[in-house]
């Protein structure tokens, strides 16, 4: 099983690889940042993972020198809910549309409601750290 | 002169004092007839530019007035006759001869005339006409230069037995003499009336009432009572100077005339006089536009010399110039048309003259007169009154009756201007009153979508230029541009046809894309705007940029008014026309106001979605570690080895629970944090400022080390291990507390601490350390620091300010670290401030280096 998982708080990131590894025995792969997850859309299209667990609020990127700033509309937008536009991304492609996607979020589902709707591939998981909630979602999804 | 004749003179001189029209010159010359027994008289008046001393004398004789006993004056249509070969034209030349008078008994032939050295008579028309049997001709002076005689008084009797007698051709000599002075005391009195009746219509039209009245006429009103007014007007100047057409012209953009030199001296005149009333509406086809050049037409001729004209026959002036009769007027078109057959055909009709005349060459419509005046109020060229075509005797307009238009041009002259004034002032409060009007429904609208978090810039932008294009009618190139993260301008809106029309799809679309830059001359007015937040108005594009340096090649004028709240400008609204038409006097800082609007709406939508966002923030950075901290609690509570028995605990346990507590504590740590700065954020938001700290804390260098060592402890259990940040106290450094007294609120300290170096823990590049020490520095006064050193993302001297202001990130951190609401130095430089204290960031060096201090006052 592949699964990637897109989230910029390292405890947090900890938590989800920590349980996945006991549970299913393999090593998702790790997105950090926004621009990370752009950097590796085509590799994510060729690939097919079977899973995506995504934050809503991620980071553009890292801090380093010289870096890559973000367009216009994403400065505009914020990060609020970037890990709904890279979901949105994915929905947007023909090559990556199919990959299911868990919105594992500290908001509440009614908060982003809206847009979960437009995303026919993602399904809402409250964050409320509880491995067995985690465990029981990936598995309907894969 | 006999006491009949004594008796008649003073009977004419009595009616004559009593005439109140120009036509009751015809009066005179009935009386004089009655009393003679003759049958008709003719005032003769020779043209301007006759010569008689020419040989042969050059030019004709009109009929300035006349009478008829047969009535139907009509049925004689002779208004012209050369001075050569006439009767009247042979006395006028050899007056002195005659003795100021001459005789003609009977008709004379061609033939008889030539041996008799006796002129033909070239009136035979009218000899014919009346059968005249004897002429009684006076050469009279009228308005003459160097008393040399210019008109003369003929008499004509058709009954052959009654030649005149001396006594009747000295009554007839006193009272041609008498004639030219008669018409003067008429001209005067019509003069008068005309003042007063002119005064009249212009107190007529109100607009001395400048009152807060609401119900007070809008400007469109105002105009056509004055148009109705103006009209009115016309009519009564036309009916005294008994002519067929009056007309006035003004321009009404009198705030934006512009200076020009007329023979050495400034007037300021306008663009374009158009036509404002007049009593002759029949005539559809006159020019109802001048601009100031001669070639326009004789009223352009009149505007454009700023004088007086009077031309005496239209239907000859084009002959006239030929022969030079006229000064440097090779200028003017007939824009009336005064000289088509046309227009003779209708003249005839309006003299009420028959149209199958005998005669020819003109000789059958009086002169087709003409006379203009301009209207000035000081240097100021407002506009100008013509008159047009006498229908009835004197049937042309000596100079006596342009002074009197002159007269009236100056009443005019006094209305109009305040009239301009007062309309302009209506229409300024008009086009505010709707420009208010349109913002407050805007206002409400913005606000509510504000509220409900549905705010759509572009949205916004077409409504705004959509406002704009209302208030400034007749323009079609409107923008919004926006600087871009460079500081450059990028179309965010635009709106006008020029925008659609103006070459290909993909030109258009690329001259929307485009960005301008500071250094890009063309633009470089628009930059100017926006640092110093004056409006830039460009009346005269062409004139200040020439051909090549617009998108737009029609743009006329154009007006850049900043975008944006206080010194803060972010854009311009840029607002240009293509038409000749001019943007009202008020457009710039209507411009400026909708400019201003526009930043205001973007300054409290950010506003609001920064307030929103440290609420959110605020949210999302507690939700998360509490949660987690929950559910790891919860974990750890249901350890397997807190539930065998004995408690039987390994190493591998103890370092994964001593693991978890220490995760703990920086959750804890950062909840913690988050709470207070909600907390200080509130108190801020509503008091403006923190307590300040009365008495506090003795800082001492342990404590300073321990709180220093645990927030940093904290900060890095929260950063990703791959980044390696790295933090050093330097604790020697902690050791100048033990010299100095500095005093603190601990709860305080720890949150300055704990924004400093999670600040530098999140902005630090990887693989750096961050520098924890302490100093003592002179500003003014004695200060202890503990100052925070990173290498990471830039910040610039001209960011610095800003950090401190409320909810403000940096330019790089803004794409950064994602967590954060930007409040955090805010609330750190308010924590020193209620320490009597203060924060200093130095800007990043070149080694990359930013250092942040947080300056305590030392109390000893």
């Amino acid at each position: 099983m592949y699964i990637i998982v897109v989230e910029d708080d390292q405890t947090q990131r900890k938590f989800i690889i920590n349980t996945i590894s006991k549970e299913f025995s393999i090593e998702p792969e790790e997105i950090v940042t926004e621009l990370e997850f752009r950097n590796s859309f085509e590799d994510i299209a060729s690939n097919q993972p079977d899973l995506m667990i995504f934050d809503t609020m991620i980071r553009w990127t890292d801090p380093v020198p010289n870096m890559e700033k973000p367009p216009q509309e994403i400065l505009e937008a914020g990060f609020y809910r970037a890990g709904i536009r890279c979901i949105k991304m994915l929905n947007d492609d023909d090559r990556t549309k199919n990959i299911p996607v868990i919105i594992y979020s500290v908001l509440d589902y009614e908060d982003i409601e809206k847009e979960i709707k437009e995303l026919p591939k993602a399904k809402y998981l409250f964050k409320d750290f509880n491995e067995k909630n985690l465990v029981n979602k990936i598995k309907s999804l894969t | 002169m006999n006491d009949l004749f004594q008796n008649k003179l003073s009977e004419i001189i009595s009616v004559a004092l009593s005439q109140d029209q120009l036509n009751g010159v015809e009066t005179i010359l009935k009386m004089l007839c009655d009393a003679v027994d003759a049958c008709g008289c003719i005032l003769w008046e020779s043209e301007p530019f006759s010569k008689f001393q020419n040989e042969p004398p050059i030019g004709n004789l009109y009929v300035f007035a006349k009478w008829f006993q047969i009535g139907e004056k009509e049925k004689i249509p002779l208004f012209r006759i050369p001075i050569q070969g006439s009767a009247n034209g042979y006395a006028l030349i050899n007056h002195a001869k005659v003795d100021n008078k001459w005789i003609v008994n009977g008709v004379m032939s061609i033939r008889d005339a030539r041996e008799k050295d006796a002129p033909t008579h070239k009136e035979n028309y009218l000899v014919k006409k009346l059968n005249v049997t004897s002429i009684c001709i006076v050469p009279i002076c009228f308005d003459c230069e160097n008393n040399k005689k210019n008109a003369s008084l003929a008499i004509y009797r058709n009954e052959e037995i009654n030649e005149f007698t001396d006594e009747e051709q000295k009554f007839i000599k006193t009272i041609a003499e008498l004639v030219p002075q008669l018409y003067e005391a008429i001209c005067d009195k019509v003069g008068k009336r005309l003042l007063e009746e002119a005064n009249k219509i212009l107190d007529r039209i109100d607009i001395s009432d400048r009152t807060e009245d609401s119900n007070k006429p809008s400007a469109k009103v105002q105009i056509q009572l004055a148009k109705d007014s103006l009209t009115d007007f016309c009519k009564m100047v036309a009916e005294n100077f008994q002519c067929v057409e009056t007309s006035l012209f003004f321009d009404r953009s009198y705030k934006n005339f512009e200076l020009t030199h007329s023979n050495q001296k400034k007037y300021k005149v306008g663009e374009k006089y158009s036509l404002f009333a007049t009593n002759y509406q029949e005539w559809t086809e006159a020019k109802t536009e001048y601009s100031l050049k001669k070639e326009d037409g004789l009223t352009a001729w009149v505007l454009a010399e700023m004088k007086t004209k009077t031309i005496f026959n239209l239907a000859t002036f084009h002959q006239d110039k030929k022969n030079e009769l006229y000064v440097a007027e090779e200028c003017w078109s007939d824009s009336l048309k005064f000289g088509s057959e046309n227009f003779k055909r209708i003249l005839r009709e309006m003299l009420n003259l028959p149209s199958d005349s005998e005669l020819k060459n003109d000789e059958d419509v009086p002169p087709l007169s003409f006379m203009a005046v301009p209207i000035f109020r000081d240097t100021k060229l407002l506009g100008v009154i013509r008159c047009c075509t006498a229908k009835d005797n004197p049937w042309i307009f000596p100079k006596r009756h342009s002074s009197i238009l002159e007269k009236v041009a100056i009443l005019i002259s006094r209305f109009w201007s305040n009239f301009v004034l007062h309309l302009e002032e209506i229409e300024e409060s008009e086009s505010w009153k709707k420009l208010i009007q349109k913002i407050n429904a805007q206002n409400n609208k913005i606000q509510g979508n504000i509220d409900r978090l549905d705010f759509n810039k572009d949205l916004v932008y077409k409504e705004i230029l959509d406002i704009t294009q209302k208030t400034f009618d007749k323009q079609d190139i409107l923008d919004i541009r926006l600087y871009n993260n460079n500081k450059e301008l990028y179309f965010a809106k635009t709106l006008g046809d020029s925008w659609e029309k103006q070459g290909s799809k993909i030109e258009r679309e690329a001259r929307k894309n485009k960005t301008f830059s500071k250094t890009d001359s063309k633009k470089i007015f628009a930059f100017d705007v926006i640092e110093t937040g004056d409006v830039e108005f460009i009346k005269n594009v062409k004139e200040k940029y020439g051909k090549d340096t617009e998108t737009f090649p029609d743009t006329q004028q154009i007006i850049i008014a900043p975008i944006g709240v206080a010194k803060e400008n972010i854009g311009v609204l840029d607002i240009r026309r293509t038409t000749d038409n001019p943007f009202p006097s008020n457009a710039p800082i209507m411009a400026e106001l909708i400019g201003r609007q526009l930043g205001l709406y973007l300054e409290l939508w950010e506003t609001e979605k920064q307030q929103r966002q440290v609420f959110e923030d605020t949210w999302h950075q507690l939700k998360g570690p509490v949660r987690y901290n929950f559910a790891r609690a919860t974990t750890l509570i249901n350890h397997e080895c807190f539930y065998d028995e004995p408690y039987e605990i390994d190493e591998d346990t103890a370092k994964e629970i001593s693991d978890e507590l220490f995760s703990f504590r920086g959750l804890a740590r950062k909840s913690k944090k988050v709470l207070e700065n909600a907390g200080m954020f509130a108190e801020l938001a509503t008091k403006g400022q923190l307590k300040q700290i009365i008495g506090g804390t003795k800082l001492t260098k342990d404590d300073l080390s321990k709180m220093c060592y645990e927030i940093a402890e904290d900060t890095k259990l929260m950063l990703d291990d791959y980044r390696n940040i790295r933090f050093y106290r330097h604790f020697e450094t902690f050791k100048k507390l033990d010299n100095v007294t500095v005093k603190v609120k601990v709860d305080y300290l720890e949150q300055a601490l704990n924004c400093l170096i999670d600040n530098a823990g999140k902005y630090s590049y990887t693989e750096t350390s961050v520098q924890i020490y302490c100093g003592e520095e002179y500003q003014g006064k004695r200060y202890f620091y503990i100052a925070v050193e990173n290498q990471g993302l830039e910040i610039t001297a001209s960011e610095i300010k800003k950090l401190l202001q409320r909810k403000t990130r940096g330019e790089s951190a803004k794409f950064t670290t994602g967590e954060g609401s930007g409040i955090g130095l805010w609330i750190t430089d308010n924590i020193m401030k209620a320490h009597g204290g203060k924060l200093t960031i130095t800007p990043t060096n070149l080694s990359g280096k930013t250092v942040v201090k947080l300056l305590f006052p030392i109390s000893n």
